[in-house]
């Protein structure tokens, strides 16, 4: 289990991001919802560790193996093939990937140069490369086709059952969400508004600033 | 007098003088060794306190900008302390050394600013992979080559024209520790203006043929 306990961020006078507690089961799968500056990223970040928290603490499960895929997707400046190989080292499992993100024919290109649902395809294929059992993943397919978005879902779901790993994704679809996570956790100006199982209908949601947000993007 | 100058470079070059020849290579040689040491000890250790976040980095980011402008007498002046009577002093080994001193924290300051101010997304994903330092560091060098090649002109350009320290610890000894800027300094003093400007000439011409060679090289890479 994951455990997240009074953990507040800030920046300068500003708090983002204020969770009183919130705990992640270890082998599920927990999508992010909430509206631009909600904090999502924020929250990903400081379980990645790339962000320092403010106040409180985050306690891991044991032996935790964290992969991490930021929002901003980057290509490093070697070809998409050997991106991949910079973090495996198993041939078959690179071109398995190249296959999986229909990366083939770029595979020889500068990753720098691809365009930005390439590069996020790249990206998300680079992170399910690295071996994991927590899987952060801010919003992967978000700059994908619809197509290309569709294939990244299964090829997560199947990453993070293959790896028995807990998965926590940030995304502003919400038939994502409902497809690929076993729990919503609605976010609002950095508070959890309210955590709620996928399989629940919507309907159910209590809390009035995520049914705010509900309204707002399914009207 | 500048114009004979000119004319008198020229005849030197072309008279081929060993004793200038002596000189040019002892110059070459101590510049692209301590250029080079300066780069392979400097850079890594820049990228390294870049891409790294650690409890008092800011006090050792201080510390490195101090320490690039490090005023190269006072390092002549303590290596030669520490040095003097030991068979180490008035060796091209130690004014190597001495450049390197001066040079390394230079290019170190470089880097690490370079990699600051590269997107903090490539240290971000690089982190979010797992990737082990050497790998970020390459990748880090790898972004932007170009910026690699011109810290290393900085860093040739410093030693190639540094004279307060290699004078003190090398002495400025005839067929062996003599360089450019040093018989420059000496011809100056012994009131030899023309050859001294000559030999300055000499040194722009190199600097500007590194130069030229590292433009070209910078055009391949693009
Ligand atoms: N480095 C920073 N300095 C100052 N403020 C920041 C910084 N990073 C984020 N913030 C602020 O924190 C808040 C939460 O940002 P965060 O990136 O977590 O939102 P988000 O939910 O991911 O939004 P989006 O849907 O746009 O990705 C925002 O108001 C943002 O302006
Ligand atoms: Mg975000």
């Amino acid at each position: 289990m994951l455990t997240i306990e009074n953990l507040k961020k800030r920046y300068g006078e500003r708090t983002v991001l204020d969770i009183e507690r919130l705990e992640f089961e270890d082998g599920k799968r927990y999508a992010l919802l909430g509206a631009n500056g909600s904090g999502k990223s924020t929250l990903l970040k400081i379980l990645a560790g790339t962000e320092r928290a403010s106040e409180g603490r985050t306690v891991f499960p044991d032996g935790v193996k964290t992969a991490f895929m930021p929002q901003h997707a980057v290509g490093f400046k070697l070809s998409a093939e050997n991106n991949l190989r910079i973090v495996c080292n198993d041939k078959a499992l690179i071109a398995a990937a190249l296959k999986e993100f229909d990366l083939g024919t770029l595979k020889s290109k500068n990753a720098a140069k691809l365009s930005g649902g390439e590069t996020q395809r790249l990206a998300l294929a680079r992170t399910l490369l690295v071996p994991f059992t927590l899987l952060l993943l801010d919003e992967p397919t978000a700059a994908m086709d619809l197509n290309s978005a569709q294939a990244a879902c299964d090829a997560i779901k199947r990453a993070v059952t293959d790896s028995i790993a807990t998965l926590v994704f940030a995304t502003h679809s919400l038939p994502q969400a409902v497809r690929l996570a076993d729990f919503l956790i609605f976010m609002d100006g950095g508070v959890i508004a309210e955590v709620m199982s996928s399989e629940c209908p919507l309907t159910d949601v209590k809390d009035v600033r995520a049914q705010a947000f509900l309204k707002s993007i399914i009207g | 007098m500048l114009w004979q100058s000119i004319v008198r470079a020229f005849e030197l070059m072309g008279e081929n003088d060993p004793l200038l020849n002596e000189i040019i290579a002892t110059t070459m040689k101590m510049a692209f060794t301590s250029s080079a040491l300066a780069l392979l000890i400097g850079v890594p250790f820049g990228i390294l306190i870049g891409i790294s976040k650690f409890p008092g980095k800011k006090i050792v980011i201080t510390v490195l900008h101090a320490c690039m402008a490090l005023p190269s007498v006072v390092v002549g002046l303590t290596l030669y302390i520490l040095f003097s009577g030991t068979g180490a002093i008035y060796s091209v080994r130690l004014m190597v050394v001495a450049q390197v001193v001066l040079i390394a924290p230079v290019t170190a300051g470089m880097a690490e600013s370079y990699v600051t101010a590269l997107s903090p997304w490539l240290t971000e994903t690089a982190k979010g992979l797992r990737l082990k330092k050497p790998k970020v560091l390459f990748l880090a060098v790898n972004e932007s080559k170009y910026q690699f090649i011109v810290i290393y002109l900085m860093a040739f350009a410093r030693s190639i024209s540094e004279v307060g320290a290699v004078q003190i610890v090398g002495g400025n000894i005839l067929h062996e520790t003599r360089v450019m800027t040093t018989a420059i300094a000496l011809n100056y003093n012994m009131g030899q203006f023309r050859y001294a400007v000559a030999l300055g000439i000499i040194l722009l011409l190199i600097a500007l043929g590194v130069n030229t060679v590292a433009t070209i090289i910078q055009h391949k890479l693009k």
